[in-house]
């Protein structure tokens, strides 16, 4: 039984659908992320979530209730907003205690429960400041006690650490986590900072264009991709058209411009010979040189570009098959150096194994990519 | 609880726009009150408006006090802003306070410290008095649109143009001015209306045949209420308003006001 | 910048120093005649008097109660306008603060038609039945109120509008997911946060009401019952120039205590309220 049920809820903006039939089951407790590009959808859900906007179609169901046309401030949920939005004018213990004067609690049991959550968040003592006087992180963490202090039954997070730097915001991620597994609370986390995604959550929800493209626990996400869009986002940016050419339980063979693939064949997915299909794989699994033993996933090409990134460098290879396109090699300096550094216009054998290959859902369309000269 | 405060707001605009509205009806009034009941519609109070010789007279006054202070009052508050904005020195603030000064000074102050300082050196020439008073009063609007489009105007535009060879001059003339013209324009709009319809310091310095527009409406209103000061009013209010959108359009109302 | 402020310099400042001069000067004409030395006897007569007592007191009274309904109308206008949808915002602020740019006499002119004894407003109650004769509404201090009011409460819509646009978005959204419904969010986190607009705007209104003349003179009472009205008689009927001078100076005065109070309580407490995030 799902604790949060978030179905088929649909919002346009005059032309544009904001959120398109996006459904979704979240479980008690359950750490999810929604993650994407601007103008996804991801805000635009979480705020339907939360009751800051009607939804045109679709329902919003919290612990079993239907809260869908429920205005937000009985809906009893907890928000963390982008830019904090903690009250000027009050100090942080008044900050804290808000939602428990908007329930009528009794002061001797508001202090009580006030002074437990700036414990929680470390922040105790700091009752008598106000929000002007404490540093960023800090602000973070009234924000977070204020929206928990509540018992709220979902906790909304709106991309609350954009505004901090790195370190301040790995150190937040880490307490964040602590504090929402300890109080087992749901949460419901916006950001479009994949590592942010992939290090917080029990499961993500990668949306595009007002549509959910991908549901799954962060290495799902990560390693097996379902379609072009969540495959590209995460960085696996190499993604050619195929035709399926033999497909068994225990491996699909692909023909690529006359070369030979292969991919394990994905869980939950059909496919029948001559079936074209879009393939994706990571710049960091393709190895210059060939694999001992293997004539398939090998693929013979000129280096076009070298680009040093600090810790890595991204090869840009052209393909000999199709000179038109290219695969993006992506290797650390150690490796490099192991390999033997590859120069511009050197030819050079790139491949990699079965397994890293995923076949994604969509269809190649007339004009399809195949790995792009960008690189993350 | 949303509609009671729509139903307020209303209320509240009702309240507003009332009075000017009212004054435009009872202006075609065919009778000769101008009060309710409205029993015929005409348009000739216009035209005894117009022949009313102290009417005229306020018009013309007012209309060319209006427009000299404005001219003289612009550049000076050009120079100034100017001025203000590249400079700082001590003691600036306190400039700043003085230049807007007329603005706090309440307006009937005004007026009789300039009665008396023309009555002590023996200024006798109303129009002068007149003209000076007002560019007083002018000076501080000039001056607050120009400084708040000063500040808006971004200041590597003329480092921009002098680095591609323009005099000091001529980037001023090529670059500063077209930028400004709106701050400029709205400030010499926002200017002339506060002369035109300035009371306070002009009660003090007319004389019989100096007289400015709305002290000769507030002279009519003391002895009848014929609608021909409701016409006199409805032009004024219809021209004011017309202007006001304009002072919209140029810089934003708001910004120009307060 | 020199030539401008030479202008207000010898437009303004000086011959305000020399009206000050005058408030110390004997009274009883038009000169200020200090060959007996500087006196006090103005000032003396005008706050030991009864007569010019009450004459500023009810001023500053009325300009309280002007002040009070100008805040209240005025920020519920501006809080209806913040909150506005974009396409309507700008004509429905240009609304009310176009008049502004009227002329006074003309503004004020409106409200006589209106209140008369054959006004609408009368004309309308005694159709309705609630009154039998006209009322008494015209040249009387209510006129004044409301005459004032209309004229002096844009300016409260103009300062705590723009108070209220630096206000997040989501600081009454942040209360309200916390369980506030939308009254309680205006009350405990909007209206707190507009104070300095408030104030600000107070202040304003407070000063030009304490010395306007127009309204006063058009839709008051006859006789110099108010400040302003009174100085007017001072120097262009009685011709007792000095005690006009000192009530003139009193009314500065109190001016600038006001602006002072204000502006500096506003400054100082709320300073930190104004640094935006």
């Amino acid at each position: 039984m799902s604790y949060l049920l978030i179905d088929q809820i649909t919002k346009t903006y005059g032309e544009t659908r904001a959120l398109d039939e996006v459904c979704l089951e979240v479980a008690r407790g359950e750490f999810v992320t929604l993650l994407g590009p601007s103008g996804c959808g991801k805000s635009t859900t979480l705020r339907a979530v939360a009751g800051l906007l009607d939804v045109d179609r679709g329902v919003i169901a919290i612990d079993g209730r239907d809260v869908t046309r429920v205005p937000i401030n009985d809906r009893n949920i907890g928000m963390v907003f982008q830019n904090l939005a903690l009250f000027p004018h009050m100090t942080v213990a008044e900050n804290v205690a808000f939602g428990l004067r908007m329930r009528n609690v009794p002061r001797s049991e508001r202090s009580r429960r006030v002074s437990e959550a700036l414990a929680m968040v470390r922040l105790a003592g700091f009752d008598d400041r106000y929000p002007h006087q404490l540093s960023g992180g800090q602000q973070q963490r009234v924000a977070i006690a204020r929206a928990l202090v509540i018992n709220p039954g979902v906790l909304l997070l709106d991309e609350p650490f954009s505004a901090l730097d790195r370190k301040l915001r790995e150190e937040m991620q880490i307490e964040l986590r602590q504090i929402t597994r300890r109080v087992g609370i749901t949460s419901i986390f916006v950001t479009h900072d994949q590592e942010e995604a992939l290090t917080l959550s029990d499961r993500v929800v990668v949306m595009n264009g007002g549509r959910v493209e991908q549901v799954g626990a962060p290495d799902a996400i990560y390693s097996r991709p379902e379609t072009a869009f969540v495959a590209d986002f995460m960085g696996a940016r190499n993604i050619l058209a195929c035709r399926i050419v033999r497909a068994t339980p225990e491996e699909v063979e692909l023909d690529w411009n006359g070369v030979s693939l292969a991919a394990l064949p994905p869980r939950n997915q059909w496919h029948a010979v001559d079936q074209r299909v879009l393939v994706a794989l990571r710049p960091e699994l393709v190895c210059i040189g060939s694999v001992e033993g293997t004539t398939r996933n090998r693929l013979a090409g000129q280096v076009a570009a070298r680009i040093d990134q600090g810790g890595f460098i991204s090869l840009i290879v052209s393909l000999v098959d199709d000179p038109e396109r290219t695969l993006t090699v992506r290797q650390s300096k150690l490796d490099e150096t192991r390999n033997g550094r590859a120069a511009v216009g050197d030819p050079v054998t790139v491949s990699w194994s079965a397994a890293d290959l995923v076949i994604l859902r969509d269809r190649p369309r007339d004009q399809d990519r195949v790995g792009s000269p960008a690189v993350n | 609880m949303k509609a009671v405060l729509v139903a307020l707001v209303l209320m509240a605009y009702a309240f507003i726009f009332a009075p000017l509205l009212v004054v435009v009806v009872v202006s075609l009034n065919g009778g000769t009150v101008a009060s309710f009941p409205i029993e015929s519609w005409s348009f000739r109070w216009y035209g005894a408006a117009f022949a009313n010789a102290s009417f005229l007279n306020g018009l013309w006054t007012s209309t060319w006090l209006a427009v000299s202070c404005t001219i003289v009052a612009m550049p000076l508050a050009l120079m100034a802003a100017l001025a203000l904005s590249k400079v700082e020195f001590a003691g600036k603030s306190a400039v700043e306070a003085l230049l807007m000064a007329p603005l706090l000074v309440p307006g009937i102050v005004i007026g009789i410290a300039l009665l008396l300082s023309a009555s002590l050196i023996e200024v006798r020439n109303a129009p002068m008095r007149l003209l000076a008073a007002h560019v007083l009063i002018a000076l501080p609007y000039c001056l607050r649109t120009i400084t708040a489009s000063l500040a808006r105007m971004d200041g590597s535009l003329i480092d921009c143009a002098m680095s591609l060879g323009a005099s000091r001059w001529r980037a001023f003339i090529h670059v500063t001015v077209p930028l400004l013209r709106p701050g400029i324009m709205a400030g010499m709009i926002f200017a002339f209306l506060q002369s035109f319809g300035d009371v306070p310091v002009s009660l003090f310095l007319t004389d019989a045949r100096n007289n400015t527009l709305p002290l000769a409406i507030m002279a009519y209103l003391e002895y009848g209420v014929d609608p021909s000061v409701a016409a006199m009013s409805s032009i004024v209010t219809v021209s004011s308003l017309a202007l006001a959108v304009g002072l919209e359009r140029l810089v934003g109302l708001r910004r120009a006001v307060g | 910048m020199a030539p401008a402020a030479a202008v207000v310099g010898l437009l303004l400042g000086a011959p305000v120093a020399l009206l000050l001069s005058y408030g110390f000067a004997p009274g009883g004409s038009t000169q200020a005649d200090f060959s007996d030395g500087a006196t006090l006897e103005n000032y003396a007569a005008v706050l030991g008097d009864s007569f010019y007592l009450n004459i500023i007191l009810k001023t500053l009274w009325l300009s309280l109660v002007v002040t009070a309904a100008s805040v209240v109308i005025g920020w519920m206008l501006a809080y209806f306008l913040w909150r506005a949808p974009e396409r309507f915002k700008a004509l429905l602020t240009v609304a009310v603060v176009a008049p502004l740019l009227v002329s006074i006499p003309v503004r004020n002119y409106g409200w006589m038609v209106l209140l008369g004894d054959t006004g609408l407003v009368n004309i309308a109650l005694q159709k309705a039945g609630l009154v039998e004769r006209p009322l008494k509404l015209m040249f009387t201090d209510l006129a004044v109120v409301i005459g004032l009011t209309h004229v002096l409460m844009p300016f409260v819509v103009l300062s705590v509008m723009a108070t209220l646009e630096r206000i997040p978005a989501n600081l009454p959204e942040a209360a309200r997911s916390l369980g506030a419904n939308r009254l309680a969010a205006v009350r405990l986190v909007v209206l707190p946060l507009s104070v300095p607009g408030i104030v600000a705007g107070a202040t304003l209104v407070f000063c030009v009401a304490i010395s306007s003349y127009v309204t006063p003179a058009l839709m008051g009472p006859s006789g110099a019952k108010y400040a302003a009205t009174l100085i007017y008689q001072q120097f262009m009927s009685t011709f007792d120039w000095p005690r006009g001078a000192a009530i003139a100076t009193i009314l500065l005065v109190v001016t600038a205590m006001t602006v002072v109070l204000g502006l500096g309580v506003v400054g100082r407490r709320y300073r930190h309220l104004m640094q935006a995030h």
